[in-house]
């Protein structure tokens, strides 16, 4: 819709953009006052249009609101024309008013409202020269409007009557026997459907009432309230009439359902309760026929009675029948008053005790489900439970029943009420032993008693509900014993965790030792298992502490590897697998301990001590150095850089020259041990360098300390220099030269003919007064031929 | 009368400034004069040792290395030639040098002859360039073991090249890694001498280098080297003057034909030279020794062994230098040792004076044991040849040999030409080794692979390709009339052996491993002995006689270098 009014107002501006138009100006003029039509004339002429110009009409306003102008023309088709309530000769935006005719080839209908002074009929287009015949009317517009509907309206009404002769006549020359009341039901909903539509548009034409119009005396305005009345009327006779079909239908739809006119009967009081709305013959008629179901209902509960074989209450609907007798017999049958008495009285034992059994389920649920050991408090409320379930029991005597005594559910009721006086009173019993046990349970609990409370659970195994709190017990008791030889492990107390263990494993008293067999055999493989692992842990842990408190020892190395920190910690007695097996294990762990001594603590001695020595040699250097030497020869790991370290102090050890033209530091020790005078020092060197020489020679360069080589010009530095035990004297090919000063006190031996891919030991041995460690570089390269 | 004398007085004067003029020693001002053989002319290659001494010892005169060998009163240095080292050598072994690519090749001069007078001028440069070592290199990598500077060469560098050059003219040696090198060790390793690019490589002289002195053509049988206009050579020329033989030499020297004379007969002191006013000597350690080399086709191993035992060699020694007699030929060694006689007697293949047996790597018997005269033959035929040197040593021990009392007519020594030797026709052969070395260096290729043809020096070497992809001396190598002993490898009863001794001959040459050679020499020592190849008379000391035109104090011989090697340094006396 705002599409089209959009592209309509667009075209308008279009179109009057371009023309000029002329406004016509009629003879009279026009007046703006309720009447009927008037020819808009030009001096009694009519004007002429010309075709594809433009022209404007003005027409004013009326002086009150909600009227209609209404243009009649004779030709309309032959011009396009509309009405604004803005117009500049056709420039700027148009708006053009809808048009509200019912009669678009011949009327044009336009609501006016008094904002606007002038309203302006505009011709945009004349599609051929004419004479403009057209007649202007102002009118209200719920006239115009009650003019055009009235007639359909009453025409509506006469349509959608019913026939009030059924309704008036019920109970006397017509029943709703047979009758078709669907038909009748849809035929009302029909019609007062297109009555309810009428009533509407009657409604909407009020709605444009002026607010004075009572005071008319105007015939259109009392011919609308005639008709407006007597529709309402036909609608409320509907309306009743409707009702009354539904209730006779509902109940003519239970006949020989008794159980469902009970369930109808509540809608039935809900009709009859309208006493005023239903005239005699109706009211009566109702009475008779919902009367005449009552005396089946009352049979229809004894049945349900006579059959009832259970106590809870019953849920029979007496008081909704018990009014219906009322209002349709005036008093209530002798029958079902002695009925609705019996089963208010029955209900009033039933109701009460109806949840005892499941209040008495949940007492022995709520223990059922206790699966954490009750604490001291848990019993005394359950004993209070139990007593106040006890008050719900009732005490039942049947003659109270009277005629009725004999019926199924009235014996049961009594039967079960005895029974639950007699039952409830044995489990308080239980349950005041539970009360009394649960304490002393708890007591041996907070000492850890385990077997205790399974000697007690033992003596009272009678009650089932009680052993369920201590379904774990045996568990508990397997943790307990656990965590005593854990802690004895934890605390090295060897002996202790070993009678434990062993106790363990002999230990039966469980409340059920098959279902925890598996579990205890697992745990004392595990502990067993932890037993060896702790051992072994405390014995490395021994060795490893002796090994840090004693790896700078210099003095009497070798006593050290006679400690008994090298030994188990504690000789393992038990075990529960075979001879052999227990012999294994004890002596692998007495290999590993072994392999902590050879190899584990001469390696950090070995490397401590290598550490200090190298700091500073001369801070009790050899001693350090032959404590390495010493640790070495217990030693019997094979990582290399120990057995290097070792290598470098121990002097009987050659130190391995394999690049040429390296350098190679070493330490040089004293093989003699006179603290305070000469001694005799040994070094010794295999070199074995690649060489593509089948018979390789190397030039021994030896760079020397000060001290040792400063006395060569006096005193050969050396006592014997030695290949393979071979001595190398400065004779002949071989040339040792001097170490002084000026050769920054290196000494080269030249040449050393080498065994190929053999050791070559070149030893030098050397006398000087001093008991220290010295360091010599060595190096050993390939010399060459010279032409000269 | 005053006339007369006056023209007496004149004629005196023009006698005496003509006598000044035209005496001996003014015509060799300025020169180095030295003597050789008229028929064995030098045949100069820095590569390969030769026959005639003087021709290595010419190398020094001609040639520069990237560094030469020189010296002074203290000993062996180094100098700079035709490189210069940029630092040292780095941590990873390289060592750069940088080309003295300003230098010229001899090829580069003018030379004008117009008899006395000698002009050099400036003619189109030809520089030295990497090119040119890169060609020396390759010439004696191809050479392999025939040539001493392969084994001091291939001994040091990773491989025998170079990178380089850079724009400065920086070239890169990589050294193995098997020592610390010096700079004295890498210059000694770098002063093998450097021949031009496109040299014919199997030519028999080489006469362009960028030595001190710059050949020119022989005229007259006289070669002359002058010098080269860049050089800082003291003295203008050095002449070789021919003789026919030694026995003059002396004399020549004393009548100032020549001023310089490297060896004497016999090695021992002159008589005739003996005033210092004119003559100086320095002696230097031995290059030539005296051997009788047996014909092993003609005579078995068992006499062979007889003979060498029974050959008095200290009584021929003596007999040479007529030992304690009046006229007795003196002797003085290097070392200042006089008449030290013994010291030249020879017990082994190599030389006493050699390294291998002054370092006792070698250790000859120095008995010899009884003789078993049964196996000794009625008369062992021995040949020599006067007609290549040393003919007034050979004369001697030929008169020796053929002295009834010291031989018995057992030993019967003819001098032939060079022909009956080449063509074996001799149960041994009485040869002379010149211009060996007593280094490392000792050439047993000349021994025991020179074929015997004294007219050209020739070493009939064979290798071929073993299964390791490495070099391995071929049998063929010992072919009956290829070296002096007519050893063959196919000879039924000792080719075996031969081949032995020839692995061993060729693992000696052909290492660069100073371990290595000295086992080889053991090898070759002993296997010799058990062969009985010859017998190794004596070595004669090497002495050198210097007119004292020359300043002492500028010629500086040591040790076992080439007597020549510092000739640009020698002067002549302030007068």
């Amino acid at each position: 819709m705002a599409l089209r009014f959009f592209l309509f107002v667009t075209s308008l501006v279009l179109w009057t953009g371009c023309a000029a138009y002329k406004e016509l100006e009629p003879k009279p003029p026009v007046s703006p006052v309720e009447g009927g039509f008037i020819e808009l004339k030009n001096d009694k002429k009519s004007f002429e249009l010309k075709k594809d110009k433009k022209y404007f009409v003005k027409f004013p306003r009326t002086k009150i609101s909600n009227f209609y102008l209404v243009l009649q023309l004779s030709d309309k088709s032959a011009i396009h024309s509309f009405l604004t309530q803005t117009f500049n000769d056709g420039k700027g935006v148009i708006a053009a008013m809808t048009d509200e005719t019912h009669l678009p080839d011949s009327l044009s209908v336009f609501a006016l409202d008094t904002s606007t002074a002038i309203f302006y009929w505009v011709i945009d287009s004349v599609k051929s020269d004419l004479l403009l015949r057209m007649d202007y009317r102002y009118v209200p517009v719920w006239r115009y409007k009650w003019e055009i509907k009235n007639t359909e309206l009453r025409k509506a009404l006469e349509q959608n009557r019913i026939d009030r002769q059924p309704y008036q006549t019920l109970g006397q020359s017509f029943s709703f026997e047979g009758f078709n009341f669907e038909a009748a039901i849809n035929d009302i909903h029909a019609k007062t459907e297109q009555l309810n539509d009428a009533n509407s548009a009657l409604e909407e034409i009020k709605q444009t009432f002026p607010s004075d119009i009572v005071t008319y005396n105007d015939i259109a305005y009392q011919n609308y309230k005639q008709l407006k009345s007597d529709i309402e009327d036909e609608l409320k006779f509907q309306a009743d009439y409707l009702a009354t079909v539904e209730i006779f239908y509902l109940e003519s739809k239970t006949r020989s359902k008794t159980d469902a006119f009970v369930k109808i009967v509540p809608d039935l009081l809900s009709y009859l309760a309208q006493n005023d709305r239903w005239p005699a013959n109706v009211k009566t008629e109702a009475k008779k026929v919902f009367g005449g179901r009552l005396r089946e209902v009352t049979q229809f509960y004894d049945s349900i009675l006579k059959n009832k074989n259970d106590i809870l209450p019953i849920t029979l609907e007496i008081n909704t029948i018990d009014s219906l007798h009322k209002i349709c017999h005036d008093s209530v049958a002798s029958d079902f008053k002695a009925q609705s008495a019996f089963i208010r009285r029955f209900n009033s034992y039933a109701t009460p005790f109806e949840p005892y059994a499941g209040e008495l389920n949940a007492v022995k649920n709520k223990i059922a489900l206790m699966k954490i050991w009750p604490d001291n408090n848990f019993y005394p409320g359950v004993l209070a439970e139990v007593a106040a379930l006890k008050k719900r029991i009732p005490s039942v005597d049947a003659s109270v029943f009277g005629d009725f005594k004999n019926y199924a559910c009235v014996i049961l009721l009594v039967k079960e009420t005895v029974s639950s006086s007699q039952s409830i009173a044995a489990l308080e019993v239980s349950y005041k032993r539970a009360e009394i046990l649960a304490p002393q349970i708890n007591t041996l609990k907070e000492t850890s008693d385990y077997r205790g409370v399974i000697r007690l659970l033992k003596k009272n195994k009678d009650l089932d509900f009680f052993l369920g709190h201590y379904t774990d017990v045996d568990q508990l008791s397997l943790d307990r014993q656990k965590s005593m030889i854990n802690a004895a492990l934890k605390d090295s107390q060897w002996t202790e965790a070993e009678t434990n263990l062993r106790s363990l494993h002999l230990d039966q008293e469980f409340m059920n030792p098959n279902a925890i067999a598996v579990a205890k055999s697992q745990a004392v493989k595990s502990l067993e298992e932890e037993f060896f692992s702790s051992v072994e842990t405390i014995s490395k842990l021994r060795v490893n502490e002796f090994a840090e408190a004693n790896k700078l020892t210099t003095d009497s190395v070798e006593n050290l590897y006679k400690n008994r920190a090298f030994l188990p910690a504690h000789d393992i007695t038990f075990y529960t697998g075979s001879e052999k097996d227990f012999l294994k294990r004890k002596k692998a762990m007495t290999d590993r301990l072994e392999t902590m001594k050879n190899e584990t603590f001469p390696a950090i001695a070995i490397e401590s001590l290598y550490k200090d020595f190298t700091s500073n040699i001369n801070n009790n250097g050899v001693a350090k150095a032959r404590a390495v030497a010493t640790h070495g020869k217990f030693y019997k790991g094979n990582d290399k850089k120990i057995v290097n370290l070792v290598a470098e102090c121990d002097t009987r050890i050659a130190k391995w020259i394999t690049k040429p033209a390296q350098y190679r530091k070493f330490y040089v020790l004293p093989v003699t041990s006179n603290k305070k005078g000469s001694n005799e020092y040994v070094f010794r060197l295999n070199v074995q360098i690649e060489s593509e020489a089948q018979f390789p020679v190397f030039d021994i360069n030896i760079k020397l300390p000060e001290e040792v080589s400063k006395t060569a010009s006096l005193k050969p530095w050396y006592d014997e220099i030695s290949l393979n035990k071979k001595p190398l004297k400065n004779e002949g090919r071989f040339t040792i030269t001097s170490p002084t000063m000026a050769n920054d006190y290196e000494c080269q031996i030249s040449p050393v003919q080498m065994v190929k891919n053999d050791n070559n030991i070149l030893e030098v041995r050397f006398t000087h007064d001093s008991f220290k460690v010295f360091e010599i570089s060595v190096m050993a390269q390939k010399p060459i031929i010279k032409k000269n | 009368m005053n006339k007369k004398f006056l023209i007496i007085g004149a004629l005196v004067i023009v006698i005496g400034v003509l006598t000044f003029l035209l005496w001996p020693w003014n015509r060799l001002a300025d020169t180095i004069a030295i003597p050789y053989i008229a028929h064995q002319q030098p045949h100069i290659d820095p590569y390969l040792p030769a026959a005639e001494p003087l021709s290595d010892k010419l190398d020094e005169v001609l040639f520069d290395g990237l560094f030469n060998v020189s010296a002074n009163p203290s000993g062996i240095t180094y100098e700079n030639a035709l490189g210069e080292m940029v630092g040292s050598i780095s941590n990873d072994n390289v060592v750069t040098i940088r080309l003295r690519t300003d230098r010229k090749w001899h090829n580069s001069f003018n030379v004008k002859t117009d008899d006395d007078d000698i002009t050099i001028s400036d003619g189109t440069p030809n520089y030295f360039s990497a090119k040119d070592l890169a060609y020396s290199l390759q010439r004696i990598e191809r050479l392999g073991s025939l040539s001493p500077d392969y084994i001091l060469v291939s001994q040091a560098l990773t491989t025998i090249g170079f990178s380089g050059p850079n724009e400065n003219n920086e070239i890169q040696f990589k050294f193995k890694s098997d020592r610390i090198w010096t700079d004295a060790d890498i210059k000694e390793v770098l002063s093998f001498k450097i021949l031009p690019e496109g040299s014919d490589p199997v030519a028999a002289n080489y006469t362009v280098g960028t030595g001190p002195y710059l050949a020119l053509a022989p005229k007259e049988d006289i070669f002359t080297f002058y010098k080269n206009p860049t050089g800082n050579a003291s003295i203008t020329r050095v002449l070789l003057n021919p003789f026919i033989d030694n026995s003059t030499f002396p004399s020549e020297l004393k009548s100032a034909k020549i001023n310089t004379l490297l060896d004497t007969p016999f090695g021992s002191l002159s008589p005739i030279l003996e005033d210092p006013e004119y003559f100086f000597y320095k002696s230097n350690v031995s290059t030539t020794f005296f051997a009788l080399l047996f014909n092993v086709e003609r005579v078995p191993r068992e006499k062979r062994l007889e003979i060498r035992k029974w050959i008095n060699r200290q009584a021929v020694l003596g007999r040479f230098f007529k030992i304690n007699t009046q006229q007795q030929r003196s002797i003085v060694d290097y070392k200042g040792n006089k008449n030290n006689f013994k010291d030249y007697l020879n017990n082994s293949v190599f030389p006493s004076s050699s390294y291998y047996v002054e370092e006792k790597i070698v250790t000859p018997k120095e008995t010899d044991g009884s003789v078993n005269m049964a196996l000794l033959p009625d008369t062992l035929r021995v040949k020599a040849c006067l007609n290549f040197g040393l003919r007034e040593e050979y004369s001697e021990l030929i008169d020796i040999f053929n002295d009834p009392a010291l031989f018995n007519n057992r030993i019967r020594v003819t001098a032939v030409t060079h022909d009956e030797i080449k063509n074996g026709n001799y149960d041994a052969v009485l040869i002379a080794f010149t211009g060996y070395r007593s280094t490392f260096l000792f050439d047993l290729y000349d021994i025991f692979l020179r074929e015997p043809d004294l007219s050209r020096y020739q070493i009939n070497l064979v290798t071929e390709t073993g299964a390791d992809g490495k070099a391995v001396v071929s049998p063929r190598s010992l072919t009956a009339g290829k070296n002096f002993f007519r050893m063959d490898a196919s000879n039924p009863n000792e080719g075996a052996d031969f081949v032995r001794l020839l692995e061993s001959v060729y693992g000696f040459m052909s290492t660069r491993e100073i371990g290595d050679k000295q086992a080889y020499a053991q090898f070759v020592h002993q296997t010799e002995e058990e062969l009985g190849l010859g017998t190794w008379l004596f070595s004669v000391p090497s002495l050198s006689y210097f007119r004292t035109q020359f300043n002492p104090q500028s010629i500086d011989l040591y040790g076992v270098a080439s007597q020549l090697s510092t000739i640009e340094k020698w002067k002549e006396q302030k007068k």
